[in-house]
């Protein structure tokens, strides 16, 4: 029994350590970046003052799974910003006064262009 | 400054714990020095969000100091670092820190890192606190606002001191493969040298956990592990009915606040403490977990931050428990297969009365695991498709260890006829 346990460690420590070598050899060196961190890096100068609500506008549609990837790239991007996303129905609703629409953007009824920045249009809420 | 970020943890630890031990050998020297250091700074933290303390670069120096006026004032009572181990134990940190070497030179960039720990890092580090605020806006649950936090807390102070997050996580997960490394040799004892060489190989070299992937980098569990490896070991040592029991206290507050794992594992360990341990310390390692996890989950209830993605209702628990076998056995990949003997392996190793309290505490860790599956909102196979491995591969070192030097150590009742 004593002879069974001795092997059965050596064995666990060469399943892991074998699995160790590997995950070194294989792993990649190149840092990823997503794709919506490319779109929405504009947003770190948007002029947006902090601790604003601001609702998030997505190009994808409301049943689009990697709705919510899009939310916590703005937060990632603007920590500073208190994100939601825009409700299902594509448009920004005049809860909040700020609303960020990924892509291009025309002012709409109660809303005004804010800024234009690459990828993204800033849009504030006519008083 | 990713590395100021890591010293100012690490060597007030590194002082307290040469200031306030019994007996030090190296690997123990290293384990302490990380786990003091971070109980210090997350104590610290703790209080400084009491009192209405903004955290900032100056305030990080309090460990410090504290460090320095305990030092001072246990002068007398420093033990020398016994040189133990010698070339083996020297060969396996030296393996360490060439892995160490590598995992530090490219910035944490996971997607659990960006949307969870980095980013809940940079948000604590510009508050000055856990931002209860933040937490509570009911949109950032997808950042697991009541997750434990001693790893956002630990990556925030690189921030406070002009590094990334992302950097801080890189230079943590190097120190964290070392300390992995002497907490496996240490988990070891009773080995031989050789024997406790492999051992804290299979921490130098965690499987899985310090994977440079988007699945992996700058994830909590190699602090996850660290914590684990060094909390086994010392209940192992318990049960042996060596050494006091605070150095355990120490380590269970610390893992109370890595990861709902490390909770989960933190309240099995000290309900295996409860029941072996003897006299009125058998009350030390419960206590400090309670207070712990009472401290997080009263501040979390306190500042009405919650977390949406629990079902509680018991038909769906015990429906998902029974696809569990299933679901396992169509999403396991190779990795989560070898994880899995040498899970088995170990374990088999892992006999012998000074060990019951490892068994308990891993028995209720299985349980924990298994119910925390049952009551998610997320799908099952998902899940466990994209968390098995991790969740496998983070205690996994420490119980490699502990199951090498528990079957080469032989007790009273174990020793062979003559």
């Amino acid at each position: 029994m004593v002879l069974a346990r001795r092997l059965a460690a050596v064995v666990a420590a060469a399943l892991a350590i074998a699995l160790g070598v590997h995950g070194v050899a294989t792993q990649t060196s190149a840092r990823r970046e997503p794709t919506v961190a490319q779109i929405l890096r504009p947003l770190a100068g948007a002029p947006i003052p902090g601790g604003t609500v601001v609702q998030l506008l997505p190009p994808s549609g409301p049943s689009d799974p990697n709705r919510g990837t899009w939310l916590m790239e703005a937060a990632w991007q603007r920590r500073d910003l208190r994100w939601q996303l825009a409700e299902p129905g594509e448009r920004c609703v005049p809860t909040t006064s700020f609303c960020v629409v990924v892509g291009e953007a025309s002012e709409a009824s109660g809303w005004r262009v804010a800024a234009r920045l690459v990828n993204v249009t800033i849009l504030r809420r006519v008083e | 400054m990713a590395w100021l970020a890591v010293a100012v943890v690490v060597l007030p630890g590194a002082a307290l714990a040469l200031a306030l031990g019994r007996r030090l050998d190296a690997a123990c020297a290293v384990v302490a020095s990380v786990t003091v250091g971070m109980v210090a700074m997350i104590v610290w933290f703790a209080l400084a969000d009491l009192v209405g303390i903004r955290w900032s670069a100056t305030s990080l120096l309090v460990p410090a100091v504290v460090a320095i006026v305990v030092l001072s004032i246990r002068r007398a009572a420093i033990v020398p670092i016994t040189r133990e181990g010698g070339g083996w134990l020297a060969a396996a940190l030296a393996l360490a820190v060439a892995h160490a070497w590598i995992l530090s030179r490219i910035p944490a960039f996971g997607w659990d890192f960006r949307y969870i720990w980095g980013l809940k890092a940079r948000v604590f580090a510009a508050a000055g606190g856990h931002a209860w605020g933040w937490l509570a806006w009911p949109p950032n649950t997808f950042a697991h606002p009541t997750y434990p936090p001693l790893w956002p807390d630990l990556l925030a102070i690189g921030p406070m001191l002009g590094a990334s997050a992302g950097q801080t996580a890189a230079a943590w997960n190097a120190v964290l493969v070392v300390a992995l490394a002497a907490a496996c040799w240490t988990a070891s004892a009773g080995a031989p040298p050789p024997l406790r060489f492999a051992a804290a190989i299979v921490g130098a070299l965690a499987p899985v956990i310090f994977t440079r992937t988007v699945q992996h980098s700058g994830y909590a569990e190699p602090l996850l592990a660290v914590l684990a490896a060094a909390a086994l070991a010392w209940l192992a040592a318990l049960g042996e009915g060596k050494g006091p029991v605070a150095p355990l206290a120490v380590v269970t507050v610390a893992l109370a606040l890595a990861k709902n794992e490390g909770l989960a594992l933190a309240v099995a360990v000290a309900v295996a403490a409860l029941l072996s341990v003897r006299g009125h310390s058998k009350f030390a390692v419960p206590g400090a977990v309670a207070l712990t996890a009472g401290w997080w989950l009263a501040s979390l209830a306190a500042h009405r931050v919650s977390d949406q993605h629990l079902n509680l209702d018991p038909i769906r628990a015990v429906g998902r428990v029974a696809a569990m076998p299933g679901a396992v056995a169509s999403s396991a990949s190779a990795e989560v297969i070898v994880l899995g003997i040498a899970w088995v392996a170990a374990l088999f190793a892992l006999r012998g009365p000074a060990l019951r309290g490892v068994r308990t505490a891993l028995t209720l860790f299985a349980v924990a695991v298994i119910a925390a599956y049952a009551t998610s909102t997320d799908g099952l196979a998902w899940q466990l498709g994209v968390t098995l491995s991790r969740v496998l591969a983070a205690p996994l070192p420490g119980v490699v260890a502990l199951a090498i030097g528990a079957s080469w150590r032989r007790g009273p009742t174990e020793q062979e006829p003559a």
